[in-house]
């Protein structure tokens, strides 16, 4: 059964890389232990992903929210295609950080992790993290790039932000009818 | 794997991260058109804390010359890949210049895209000499791509376990989808999605069906038999979650191209047809 079991593994992918270059296979086992332990210690070190993308039931809500940036007087920013998503992520996803850490004392949640878990149990990186969190004043510069990253999206020279949060409910017909909208940011 | 395949493969590749990267170009999604955000994250991945202390993310978005630089140089060593699909040297400063490209937009953007590890990853086996080493490497690609698949299929049924949540498929397409139903009410995508929005069964069984077929990428670990089959799998995932999910995991199909055999590369050689370099040369330079 052993001699068998050699067989298949002197026979298998990694068996013959082990045959070609002992260094290539060291760095591809190492490179496929390291993801597996990554993903099964749920930790992340780039180039050890995880793949834990839409793994967690979505919370029961039948109210749904999202922001609708309006500029100059009347103008939507609408990107209507999926293939967006990197613009899209660079407009939403910022903005969604900043009016949280806003509504939280302009604190970045990162910092609170990190002073108090992280470092507890590493207190000796503790130089090393000041530089990882959103200070308040970075926070502070995020109106202007807004203002400047929506100029060269539209094309055309933006002076007024108005960014509205918005909660839909779906009825019955699959129609959303709108349940609140309140201005969340506003940049004369 | 001989030159004429590694040539075909390699330009294959680096057409399709150049497409991509050209997209981005227009989505005001490169360096040079970040506009120096002051918000990054970099959640908890110690490799993007080492990379943000180093101080090399903030000072190539706070100098603009050096971003427009970056990104002329990552174009310029994507169509040299692309031209010299045999030179390592160039393919290695494309496959850095990539991967520094991929960390610094997560970095600004706050959330780490995991359509963007493919491109980090994919250029790796092309750094190998030895066209033999080279198709083993490239053939690690493939288990690779086979356990992305399968690990998304572990974490949704063993560990998260959004698999048991019957739900999940309409309350995806809700959650992804209630900005383009909203801001485009008239539009024909939108009544579309309305109409599935009422026959929710159909989103619900959908999703898991998308998780089944994660999971079928399983099979590639024990045979190849199956390959003609398994290169679509992810393509039809990536498609579908591109229309009832609007996210563009379309960029990770760029390894999926790991399942391509010998024979149909042959077969876009001919498609694909450039300068060949002579058979005699053994190796990549």
């Amino acid at each position: 059964m052993l001699t068998s079991f050699r067989k298949i593994l002197a026979g298998s992918w990694l068996g013959r890389v082990y045959r070609a270059d002992k260094i290539l296979f060291t760095l591809l086992l190492l490179f496929f232990i390291l993801s597996t332990v990554s993903n099964l210690i749920k930790l992340q070190t780039t180039p050890f992903f995880i793949w834990s993308m839409y793994s967690t039931k979505l919370p029961q809500t039948d109210v749904y929210t999202y922001y609708r940036i309006n500029y100059n007087d009347g103008n939507v920013i609408n990107l209507r295609h999926t293939w967006n998503e990197p613009e899209k992520t660079l407009l939403y996803a910022p903005l969604n950080v900043y009016l949280w850490d806003m509504a939280h004392g302009a604190v970045d949640p990162f910092r609170t992790y990190l002073e108090s878990h992280w470092l507890k149990k590493h207190a000796r990186f503790a130089g090393l993290t000041t530089g990882l969190y959103v200070t308040p004043a970075e926070l502070d510069q995020y109106p202007a790039w807004l203002v400047k990253y929506l100029s060269s999206v539209t094309g055309a020279p933006v002076n007024k932000v108005c960014v509205l949060k918005k909660k839909v409910r779906f009825g019955e017909n699959g129609v959303p009818a709108e349940v609140s909208s309140d201005t969340v940011l506003y940049i004369p | 794997m001989n030159n004429r395949q590694r040539i075909t493969l390699t330009r294959l590749v680096t057409g399709t991260i150049l497409l991509f990267l050209t997209l981005r170009l227009a989505e005001h999604a490169m360096l040079s058109e970040l506009q120096s955000p002051p918000l990054f994250s970099v959640e908890v991945d110690f490799t993007y804390w080492l990379f943000r202390e180093s101080g090399i993310p903030a000072w190539i978005m706070q100098h603009r010359a050096a971003a427009i630089l970056f990104d002329i140089l990552l174009f310029s060593s994507g169509l040299l890949s692309f031209a010299l699909p045999l030179n390592r040297k160039i393919l290695a400063v494309f496959a850095l210049l990539l991967f520094l490209y991929a960390m610094i937009f997560d970095l600004y953007a706050t959330h780490h895209l995991a359509q963007i590890y493919g491109l980090m990853i994919v250029m790796l086996p092309f750094l190998v000499g030895n066209n033999d080493k080279f198709t083993l490497a490239w053939e690690g690609m493939r288990y690779f791509t086979c356990f992305i698949y399968f690990i998304a299929f572990i974490w949704k049924t063993c560990i998260g376990h959004s698999f048991y949540y019957l739900q999940q498929g309409a309350d995806t397409v809700k959650n992804n989808l209630v900005y383009f139903i909203s801001l485009n009410p008239d539009s024909p995508m939108t009544h579309f999605y309305e109409w599935f929005l009422r026959h929710e069964w159909i989103l619900n069984a959908g999703e898991k069906g998308l998780v089944l077929l994660e999971g079928i990428m399983v099979v590639g670990f024990f045979t190849k038999k199956y390959d003609r089959w398994l290169i679509w799998v992810p393509v039809v995932i990536h498609v579908t979650t591109y229309f009832f999910s609007d996210v563009f995991f379309i960029e990770l199909l760029v390894v999926d191209l790991s399942f391509l055999s010998v024979t149909q590369l042959d077969r876009l050689g001919k498609i694909v047809s450039g300068l060949y370099q002579p058979e005699k040369q053994k190796t990549a330079i």
